[in-house]
C-alpha cells in the first residue's frame, strides 16, 4: 500500500475518502482495505480510474461494491462542501485586491453561485439518488441528470478560472497565482470525482 | 465551452490501435475520450453506452452488412472512417465517410479528421471583439433584465437578443450572468452605483445556460 500511495498521489485523495489512516508499514493493499472494511476491488477500480481518466484500460468486469462506492462518494461530497469549498472561499477573499470593491463583490458572488450549484447537485445525490437505488426505473433518469450537471459544474469552475486569469487586474502578487494554482487542483479533483460517478457508479447501478 | 470530440477506434492490432490513439491525442486535446476496442462485439457495447462523434474501423472486423447495421444504430452525424490496413475492392471505401490508410502521413490524418469534425478555430474566436450592440446587451443582462425586456428596450426581437447572447458567450467564453457581471465591471460597461446592479447581484441565477 505504501508503494501505491507514494507512486500515485491521487491515491491520497482516495484514502481520505475512506478514512484510511497513514502509517501502513509493510501491509498490503488488501490487508489495509480489509481492516478498514473497504472492498478491495472497488478501491482499486477507483485508483485505476484516477490514474487513467480516459478509462482506456478500465475493466468493466470488475465487481464494484455499491455500498463501498456510496461511502466513497458521500465522504467525497462532505469533503468538497465542508472543507474544500469553504477553504477556497477564504483564500479567495484574502487574495482579492482591497481597492476593487465592486469587482470583488461580483467575483465573490460568482464563486458563491458556483458553490451553490455544487451543493445542490451533491445534496441531490446524497438525499435522493443514494437512498433510492433499489428502484430500477430511476437509474436511467440519473444517468442523464448526472452527466448534464457534472459538465455544468466543471464548466462553471473552468470559467471562473478563466475570468480571473483574463480580467482580474492583479499587480504581480504571488498569492493570486497560488490561488489560481489551487483552483486548477480543485478543478482536477472535481473532474476525478465526477469521473468516479460517471464511469464507476452509473455502470454499477445500471 | 469545453468542446470535445469523442472517438472510438476499432482495430484488432494492439500496436496499430494504440499508435493511432497516441497520434490523435497529439493533434488536439479535444480528441477525447478515445476508446479502443478490438472486435465487433466490444464495438457494439461501447457505442451503445455512448455515441461517438467519430468511429474509426478496420474493415477487417466489420463486413459491409455489419457496417450498415451499425449505421442504423448510430445517429446520422456520426462519421465512420475506414482504417485501411489491407487491399480491398475499391467500392468498399464508398461505404465510409473517409479512409485513413496505414501509410498516410501525420498531416494527412490530421486534415482528414479536422475536415470531418470541423473543429472551430479557437484562436480566431477569442480574438474577436465585441460589437457596440453586444456591449449594450451585456450591460442590460448584468442589470438583471430578461431577454424580453432587453428586446423591448433595444427594439429588437427576443430571438435577435438570444442570438447576440450566444455570440457574446462564444466570443468571451463566459456563459453565466455572474461571469458577465465580472466582465462588465472590469470593462466599465456598467456603473457600480447603479441600483440595478444590486438587483442582479441578488438575483438567484445558479443556472448557467444562456436562455
Amino acid at each position: 500500500m505504501s508503494r501505491l500511495v507514494s507512486e500515485n498521489r491521487n491515491a491520497l485523495l482516495t484514502l481520505i475518502r475512506f478514512d484510511i489512516a497513514l502509517g501502513f508499514g509493510d501491509r498490503t493493499i488488501e490487508e489495509i482495505c480489509f481492516d478498514n472494511q473497504v472492498d478491495t476491488d472497488t478501491f482499486l477500480a477507483i485508483i485505476r480510474l484516477l490514474s487513467d481518466p480516459d478509462c482506456k484500460h478500465c475493466q468493466p468486469e470488475t465487481k464494484i461494491s455499491v455500498p463501498t462506492l456510496i461511502r466513497y462518494l458521500r465522504n467525497s461530497h462532505a469533503y468538497f462542501l465542508n472543507e474544500r469549498m469553504p477553504a477556497m472561499r477564504e483564500k479567495l477573499l484574502k487574495v482579492l485586491d482591497k481597492r476593487e470593491v465592486g469587482l470583488n463583490q461580483a467575483v465573490t458572488n460568482y464563486f458563491d453561485k458556483f458553490v451553490a450549484a455544487i451543493r445542490k447537485h451533491m445534496l441531490y445525490e446524497n438525499n435522493e439518488v443514494f437512498p433510492q437505488l433499489n428502484n430500477v426505473n430511476v437509474t436511467e433518469k440519473y444517468a442523464h441528470v448526472f452527466s448534464k450537471q457534472h459538465s455544468q459544474i466543471e464548466l462553471y469552475l473552468t470559467e471562473f478560472k478563466n475570468i480571473l486569469i483574463k480580467y482580474y487586474p492583479v499587480q504581480s502578487s504571488f498569492s493570486m497565482h497560488r490561488f489560481l494554482f489551487d483552483i486548477c487542483n480543485c478543478e482536477q479533483e472535481l473532474i476525478f470525482h465526477n469521473a468516479v460517478e460517471d464511469e464507476l457508479f452509473l455502470p454499477a447501478i445500471a | 465551452m469545453k468542446q470535445s470530440v469523442h472517438i472510438v477506434i476499432a482495430e484488432p492490432s494492439d500496436i496499430i490501435r494504440t499508435g493511432l490513439a497516441c497520434l490523435l491525442q497529439k493533434f488536439n486535446k479535444a480528441y477525447q475520450p478515445i476508446r479502443e476496442v478490438s472486435d465487433y462485439e466490444q464495438l457494439k457495447t461501447t457505442i451503445s453506452l455512448r455515441q461517438p462523434e467519430v468511429l474509426i474501423i478496420n474493415p477487417a472486423i466489420c463486413d459491409l452488412i455489419s457496417l450498415s447495421l451499425l449505421r442504423k444504430t448510430l445517429s446520422t452525424d456520426v462519421k465512420i472512417v475506414a482504417l485501411q490496413t489491407a487491399l480491398a475492392v475499391c467500392s468498399t471505401w464508398n461505404y465510409y465517410d473517409d479512409v485513413i490508410s496505414l501509410y498516410d502521413s501525420t498531416e494527412q490524418i490530421q486534415q482528414k479528421l479536422a475536415r470531418l469534425t470541423r473543429f472551430p478555430d479557437e484562436e480566431k474566436k477569442t480574438t474577436e471583439t465585441l460589437t457596440t450592440r453586444e456591449k449594450e446587451i451585456i450591460a442590460y443582462v448584468v442589470k438583471g433584465l430578461t431577454n424580453n425586456e432587453i428586446a423591448e428596450k433595444l427594439f429588437l426581437s427576443s430571438h435577435t437578443v438570444i442570438s447576440h447572447r450566444r455570440n457574446i458567450a462564444a466570443k468571451l467564453q463566459i456563459h453565466s450572468t455572474a461571469g458577465l457581471t465580472i466582465y462588465a465591471i472590469v470593462n466599465k460597461l456598467v456603473n457600480l452605483d447603479e441600483s440595478e446592479f444590486k438587483i442582479a447581484k441578488n438575483a438567484p441565477l445558479p443556472d448557467i445556460s444562456i436562455e
